[in-house]
């Protein structure tokens, strides 16, 4: 990734901030962080799929 | 594990008394939309189909979009506006977004900090930013839940009464969207605004979201 001119759009990446989150974040912290994301994303997409979906 | 609890306990709390109360939302609102349903002689849902409804689904996220805001707006506004004495504030010699070196970034940066609080480059604007761009994405995206899922709403309602359906942009300039959004707003307003002030002169000893009990009320911010 480094070697190719593109690396910061590539860095942008979902699996590159995945790996970023890993490499930042620490353990035990980390898993209340993920929890209130996971949450929040869960409820926003089940609630947009709801919405959208009856259209 | 009992560390784990305790380093983690604010979290856990209040993300215990969240799901309790999203439960007891739940029950509630299901009781009053199938008690409506029954006064319009229609068809009774099951619990378990009104948790995918457009009726728990809207009343869930139009609330949570105006929390995000809320924060957002606060995050936002204590970078430039101060409040002297208050705990919520920073002092007024310090507004805007500090140099280098107060903010600890690129080659001020503690060895345990991010990468991207090191480099010079795009990466450090948004790990700068990124508290207020992940609020207000949160925000902007359950706003619009709540329009899609008001709008269902808002359809429903007009079938029922023998009208016909609207689209989502008639839907969103309606005057009952925006008095959904508005009455959510000024409570969080409100409250943000409240603790601003009243921090001057009240204290809650032990929190950190009070000055301390014997700060003078002209001491802005909690900090020592």
């Amino acid at each position: 990734v480094q070697q190719l001119p593109f690396r910061h759009l590539l860095s942008l990446s979902w699996v590159f901030v995945y790996r970023r989150f890993r490499a930042e974040t620490r353990q035990p912290v980390r898993t209340v962080f993920a929890l209130y994301l996971a949450f929040i994303a869960a409820g926003i997409v089940l609630y947009l799929v709801v919405g959208l979906g009856h259209y | 594990m009992r560390r784990w609890l305790f380093e983690n306990s604010l979290a856990l709390f209040f993300f215990a008394i969240l799901v309790a109360t999203l439960i007891g939302q739940s029950i509630a609102g299901h009781a009053v939309y199938n008690a409506d349903q029954i006064d319009h002689d229609a068809q009774t849902i099951s619990y378990w189909r009104y948790l995918v409804s457009s009726h728990f689904g809207e009343s869930v996220v139009e609330n949570w979009e105006s929390e995000f805001l809320q924060f957002s707006l606060f995050i936002l506004a204590t970078i430039w506006l101060v409040q002297k004495g208050s705990a919520e504030s920073k002092q007024p010699e310090d507004v805007g977004r500090g140099s280098d070196q107060s903010q600890k970034v690129k080659g001020f940066a503690d060895d345990g900090a991010a990468l991207w609080a090191k480099v010079n480059d795009a990466r450090l604007w948004i790990y700068s930013n990124s508290l207020l761009i992940v609020m207000m994405t949160i925000f902007f995206l359950t706003w619009f839940a709540q329009s899609v899922t008001g709008w269902n709403q808002f359809n429903s309602e007009r079938k029922e009464h023998g009208d016909s359906p609207v689209g989502w942009a008639g839907y969103v300039g309606d005057a009952s969207f925006w008095e959904d959004t508005f009455q959510n707003w000024q409570s969080e307003f409100l409250a943000v605004g409240t603790m601003a002030v009243f921090t001057i002169y009240l204290r809650q000893r032990g929190s950190p979201e009070s000055k301390r009990v014997g700060d003078a009320h002209d001491h802005t911010g909690s900090e020592v």
